[in-house]
């Protein structure tokens, strides 16, 4: 079976002031169709680089990043945007995710122009049918992105992601700015996209106690580096690396305060 | 409408846009008003002081100051505008290329910048004024080739900065081309400081361009323009001071209008007064 995401020998070094250089170093990671994969690490590990890899917002020194089976590293233009109609990404800040000049209908449905073509009364129909399925209601579809409520908000944001239609969802500490049963009611709406469109999520975050609860593989980075990856039950049973250790006791520790 | 007059800075954006209309309007319509033809030399009535067959006096000529100033009124502020909205179409398209796609296209353009920047303007203006001859829209290609670096720095940066937001990206993740994310999301977003700057150089413009005509570089005679009139009674300014107050203070009521009201454009696209708007309507954000 074909990944459809997949990074090879991936490397990336930001090099702002000479002092201090970010590194991600040949990283490999391969994201079936379908399936949820999870990558923790803590801030400055690399995570959001690597979301925006895969996405080709940032361009990579060397390696490949192939989705289904297509390398975009090089690609621009047409390729780029089929790429975009396979991998679609939401953002930590989903209000800086939207123009606040144009009201959250109109961004959803300029995806929908751009990816199906569809006729303006196609696309109103096609709005209304996505915002359904995220649980907004019609009446969110006239308003401005800072007349929502975050949750609101982030739900609007996998709504334009959707409207492309794509398999891979990568969701980048897509829900670390959101309280907790905010947090929680966007999880249940990805399992739910999952089960309903057999969606693949790539979720990044920082809270391996989240991660765990819903992901079928895990990987953890730190210092720009894949330190262990593997199914979620068998690293939370047997952690092989120290900082995964790490990690687990200190979520450990948080739940039991 | 009571919450849109709430704030000062908005009634004073009223009040000089209305003015401003007004300026434009009378300034159209003058020609048709005047007493005398301003073009119409008598010798016989030379250096007359204002008096009720000529309001403002006659100059040199014998020809009519009052209706040579109010027939001059359009020039100065069409010219302006024209000027205005060259740089300010040229300067954009150029900052909004070199910021948003970078690398040599930047390096080229903004090498030019650099350059132009180096050479004090209005000299600049002056030597390609004289290169091309004198004559309104010569004056207006001479300044408009001095001007428009302001607009390309100011629309570059910011566009470096807009581009580097998250709402491009995702953009650009919605599918949309270099072209409609330009279109759609990085000039409506960086338009607002664009047009203040443009609003507060209509009167800086209008001066230059008189300048260039008072230099002889600008109108040619006998086209009644402002700086030109300055021009032509500088050498009567003790015999007949009218030759220069009512030109003078005609120009100086123009500009400084112009100037108020770039200063109420600038007011109420103010970021901080923005968030105010926000706050009054509520959309405060309730994450």
């Amino acid at each position: 079976m074909r990944a459809i995401l997949e990074l090879k020998g991936v490397e990336k070094t930001f090099d702002n002031n000479r002092k201090e250089s970010f590194r991600i170093k040949s990283l490999d990671l391969r994201i079936m169709p379908g399936e949820t994969f999870g990558l923790v690490g803590e801030s400055g590990s690399g995570k959001s680089t690597i979301a925006k890899l895969s996405t080709r917002l940032v361009r990579p020194d060397e390696g490949k990043i192939l989705i289904d089976g297509k390398d975009i590293a090089p690609a621009r233009g047409k390729k780029l945007k089929e790429a975009y109609g396979k991998v679609q990404m939401i953002f930590q800040d989903s209000y800086s995710s939207f123009d606040d000049r144009m009201k959250v209908g109109a961004s959803i449905s300029e995806t929908i122009k751009n990816f199906q073509g569809y006729k303006k009364s196609d696309c109103a129909k096609e709005v209304d049918r996505l915002l359904e399925r995220v649980g907004l209601k019609k009446s969110h579809l006239h308003r401005y992105p800072y007349e929502l409520s975050g949750g609101e908000c982030q739900r609007a944001a996998i709504a334009r992601a959707l409207a492309a239609k794509p398999k891979l969802l990568i969701c980048d500490e897509a829900t670390s700015a959101l309280d907790v049963s905010v947090q929680h009611r966007i999880i249940r709406l990805l399992k739910k996209l999952r089960k309903e469109v057999g969606l693949g999520i790539f979720f990044i975050s920082h809270d391996l106690a989240l991660v765990s609860s819903f992901c079928d593989r895990l990987g953890v980075m730190k210092d720009g580096v894949m330190v262990e990856t593997g199914s979620c039950d068998e690293i939370m049973a047997d952690p092989k690396h120290p900082y995964t250790k790490e990690l687990m006791e200190a979520s450990l520790f948080i739940n039991e305060i | 409408m009571k919450t849109f007059f709430d704030n000062p800075a908005r009634i004073r954006f009223v009040v000089f846009f209305a003015l401003c209309i007004i300026l434009c309007i009378f300034s159209l319509i003058a020609p048709m008003l005047v007493p005398n033809d301003p073009g119409k030399a008598d010798l016989a009535n030379a250096l007359i002081p204002p008096s009720q067959d000529y309001p403002f006096g006659t100059d040199q000529l014998g020809r009519c100051l009052y209706s040579r100033v109010m027939t001059g009124a359009a020039t100065s502020i069409f010219s302006a505008f024209i000027l205005v909205g060259v740089i300010f179409t040229i300067g954009t398209f150029i900052g909004v290329l070199s910021g948003y796609y970078g690398g040599k296209i930047d390096t080229f353009f903004m090498r030019i910048v650099d350059v132009l920047l180096a050479f004090p303007g209005m000299v600049l203006a002056i030597a390609v004024a004289g290169m091309l001859g004198s004559g309104i829209v010569n004056a207006v290609i001479a300044i408009a080739l001095i001007s428009w670096t302001k607009y390309a720095r100011l629309s570059r940066s910011l566009v470096l900065s807009i581009k580097e937001e998250n709402f491009i990206h995702a953009a650009r993740l919605g599918g949309a081309s270099s072209l409609k994310i330009v279109a759609r999301h990085v000039i409506p977003n960086s338009i607002g400081p664009l047009v203040v700057a443009a609003s507060l150089d209509i009167g800086a413009m209008m001066m230059q361009l008189a300048g260039l005509s008072f230099l002889g570089l600008g109108a040619v005679p006998p086209a009644p323009e402002w700086g030109l009139m300055l021009n032509e009674g500088r050498s009567m300014l003790q015999n007949a001071p009218w030759l220069l107050i009512y030109p003078g203070s005609a120009m100086f009521m123009t500009v400084a209008i112009f100037n108020l009201f770039g200063d109420s454009v600038r007011d109420i696209l103010d970021p901080k007064f923005q968030k105010s708007i926000i706050k009054t309507t509520g959309g405060i954000k309730n994450a």
